[in-house]
């Protein structure tokens, strides 16, 4: 898959490995946290009946929703060939993952987010270490993903072409 | 479920925004009877928390099995869970008692079986206890409304002081469920959390609620019984007080102390005007923006290509 190499301009003639990384990192990380939506959604634990605050539908059918739109966006990271769609759709998801995140705490719920599901008592990982990694996700999708689509359009604009206005000779001066 | 209020005997004058009934006379008390009753059966029908869907049936019977009222005619022991129950040795029992008997017998067959798989066996005892719980729930308040009828054909005076309040009759109920959850020595991390928050939470609604609750009785009793100028005032003032400290914790904001009750009213009306539903539609419409824009642009945009492609 291309990354968008680019051969026109100087200073920008090099393969943007970052943007690679960081999708690929993306990916996996969208993959894992999918999995683990997905196998906590399939699971019996009386806390999946109970209601999201802000949606107000039942954590189990809010994991499932979230589970299947982040795998889909995980394999979009894997398989996508447009680098600028790829970063505006983690920006879009981690846009959406943060002003949930502020609407929880606009609306005074405090507790750990159970972003993870129930997977990680299986794993034995504390609801608090579990909030705080997700919390570090978050800001790498929306840091990595505004970044990474800020560097694509910056790129894009100063590998253009020159104007067609100005190559066409009756409209210049 | 806690979200509706009981401030049932206040006055007229000073009673809170959330407050829409006003019952009259021993007719207005026996129809607000029929309601607690049906009000705690809808409750009951629909658990916060409960097993999965997938791993047993839903138990909780149509609505129109749950009495209006029947006195209760059996021995507690035959019903509140350990022993007995069975739909056979006991007598009278209304519909919704007759169902959670036959379920707990259904359920008590089931167990009995050897070959249940671990997970199946403890949902399946999950849902015995919780049956069993529901019962004698069920039998105590058929007991209280029973002790509550006989109270109000006695002294109609006496009855509003033991008036039965079922928000606090229910969050005591939630409480003592959380209690229970919590003591299974098998919960995982994430649910104990989960259950000593509610339960918290629980706690904090029966103590707010107790509290308003027995502060808006006396604004009615001393109004009711000529109370004197003085003890008037001071349960006018304490009612204030209160309401301004939760103003104010609502708010984010300190009411100088001896606010009028009517001056706190006006402030507490606005505020309780749908705040809390505003700041969830508010996060939804928000939330709904960011995710359907960008797809609907998106969409627009291959629209358009597509037009001028042809």
């Amino acid at each position: 898959m291309d990354d968008g190499a680019i051969s026109h301009g100087p200073g920008v003639n090099c393969r943007p490995v970052l943007t690679a990384v960081f999708f690929y990192s993306t990916g996996v990380l969208l993959l894992v946290t999918a999995g683990a939506k997905l196998i906590s959604a399939g699971g019996s634990a009386p806390i999946l009946q109970n209601q999201d605050p802000i949606l107000h539908v039942s954590f189990r059918h809010l994991f499932e929703i979230v589970g299947v739109i982040e795998l889909i966006l995980a394999g979009f990271c894997f398989v996508g060939r447009r680098p600028e769609a790829k970063a505006a759709a983690i920006a879009w998801l981690a846009t959406g993952f943060l002003i949930y995140r502020l609407g929880l705490v606009w609306l005074g719920y405090i507790r750990p987010c159970s972003c993870l599901g129930n997977l990680t008592d299986a794993l034995h990982i504390p609801p608090q270490t579990a909030d705080t990694t997700m919390k570090v996700i978050l800001a790498y999708l929306l840091i990595g993903g505004y970044g990474a689509w800020l560097w694509l359009w910056w790129r894009k604009r100063k590998t253009l072409p020159a104007s067609p206005a100005a190559e066409r000779p009756g409209l210049v001066a | 479920m806690s979200n509706f209020s009981t401030n049932l005997m206040v006055p007229a004058s000073c009673r809170s925004p959330v407050l829409r009934i006003k019952p009259a006379g021993v007719g207005g008390l026996l129809v607000w009877l029929l309601v607690i009753h049906l009000s705690l059966g809808m409750l009951r029908a629909a658990p916060a928390v409960g097993p999965s869907p997938d791993a047993v049936p839903s138990l909780s019977p149509p609505l129109l099995m749950r009495p209006v009222y029947q006195p209760v005619t059996t021995a507690p022991q035959a019903v509140n869970g350990s022993g007995g129950g069975t739909v056979s040795n006991t007598v009278n029992h209304d519909p919704y008692e007759k169902w959670v008997l036959q379920t707990i017998d259904d359920l008590k067959r089931t167990l009995q079986n050897t070959n249940l798989n671990e997970g199946y066996r403890r949902s399946q005892e999950w849902m015995l206890r919780h049956q069993q719980e529901s019962l004698a729930e069920h039998q105590a308040q058929v007991q209280k409304q029973l002790e509550f009828t006989k109270s109000v054909h006695a002294d109609l005076q006496t009855a509003w002081t033991n008036i039965l309040d079922p928000i606090s009759e229910s969050l005591t109920m939630d409480v003592a469920r959380c209690q229970q959850d919590l003591a299974d020595p098998l919960l995982t991390t994430n649910a104990r959390a989960s259950y000593q928050a509610m339960l918290e939470d629980y706690q904090q609604k029966l103590a707010d609620h107790t509290t308003n609750a027995r502060l808006w009785m006396n604004m009615r009793l001393a109004k009711q019984q000529h109370w004197s100028p003085e003890q008037t005032v001071l349960a006018k003032r304490q009612l204030a007080d209160y309401l301004a400290v939760k103003l104010g914790v609502m708010q984010g904001k300190t009411y100088p102390p001896g606010m009028s009750l009517e001056a706190v009213m006006k402030q507490y009306r606005r505020q309780v005007g749908g705040s809390e539903i505003s700041r969830r539609n508010i996060v939804v419409a928000a939330l709904a923006l960011v995710l359907l824009a960008p797809l609907a642009v998106f969409s627009w945009r291959i629209w358009r290509r597509r037009i001028n492609h042809r």
